[in-house]
């Protein structure tokens, strides 16, 4: 059987890895292998918060990501158009598995109708930290102002659009998090967002509150 | 842009407000088969720098973390790879 000995191009990449091509275990093994020691690298190197997890653990990790990542890679083989290396592609993939694996691992207990139904969005007393407190009338003004943007939220917004946007803006879960409670991907998440936010822009310009008066406003 | 601001009212003002809405960025397909960011986390890894390469990218990753993470996270790959491959030459 011949052997690559130098580094494939992409093209190669490409070949090698195709169903029944006559080089494909070799591709195979140098691809996971390529992939596991990325996705290790990252774990050991770049996440101060596996630091308590053993090399071995790490090691095991790092494995377990790599096969679902290399299925992924193969999965998606005919999306690859050539910009960028194959193996660039390829760690892209993997980052994004052991990324999305380690968000989800974090908030396994965290559900979307459940922070729902926890209640205010913002707190009454939700304060600015260390702010000298503003004049009464500043205070009263910024009351109103959110009072509008909190009303623009619940007119302007679907329930979908409103859950989302608390939930990555206010408490920080992560998008693939989110994504997989709505029954979506993360770049129609992103999309959605967007779309949340130009409307309550919108609405709020239209009740004639400006993005400069509000930011003055609740500046420091 | 201005600074961010640090309670729950400022976060949510900061994000409805204060971030860009990059048509571009958002239209940019974050899923498995983007290869524009892969182009740019290589130039990155290489030593260009964001800001120059990609303005609106570098904008649009510094207000959303978890697109921000993956990307530091292949810039970190690469370089590792390429510090890996120097050493050998």
């Amino acid at each position: 059987m011949t052997e690559r000995t130098n580094e494939r191009t992409n093209e190669q990449w490409l070949t090698d890895l195709r169903d029944g091509a006559p080089l494909q275990p070799d591709a195979l093994n140098d691809l996971r292998a390529r992939i596991q020691r990325s996705i290790y690298y990252y774990l050991s190197q770049e996440r101060s918060d596996l630091r308590s997890l053993s090399p071995a653990e790490l090691e095991q990790m790092a494995e377990d990501l790599a096969q679902d990542a290399t299925l992924r890679v193969l999965a998606n083989l005919d999306h690859f158009r050539g910009e960028s290396q194959f193996t660039t592609w390829a760690n892209r993939i993997a980052t994004r598995v052991a990324i999305s694996e380690l968000r989800r691992a974090r908030y396994k207990d965290f559900s979307l109708d459940s922070m729902a139904a926890e209640g205010e969005l913002i707190p009454a007393e939700a304060s600015l930290i260390s702010e000298a407190p503003p004049s009464p009338e500043r205070a009263a003004e910024r009351a109103d102002t959110l009072s509008r943007v909190l009303g623009s939220l619940e007119s302007a917004l679907t329930d979908r659009q409103y859950k989302a946007l608390e939930a990555v803006a206010l408490r920080g879960v992560p998008m693939d998090v989110v994504a997989d409670q709505l029954g979506t991907n993360r770049n129609a998440l992103y999309k959605l967002l967007h779309d949340a936010r130009r409307k309550l822009r919108s609405s709020l310009e239209a009740d004639g509150l400006s993005v400069e008066y509000v930011l003055n406003l609740f500046q420091r | 842009m201005n600074p961010p601001m640090h309670d729950k009212k400022a976060q949510l003002l900061d994000f409805i407000m204060n971030q860009p809405l990059h048509d571009d960025c958002v239209s940019m397909d974050c899923t498995d088969d983007c290869e524009t960011i892969s182009r740019l986390a290589e130039r990155v890894a290489a030593g260009e720098r964001l800001e120059d390469i990609a303005p609106d990218f570098e904008q649009f990753v510094g207000c959303w973390s978890d697109c921000r993470e993956e990307f530091q996270a292949l810039v970190a790959i690469l370089r590792a790879e390429l510090a890996q491959q120097s050493g050998r030459e």
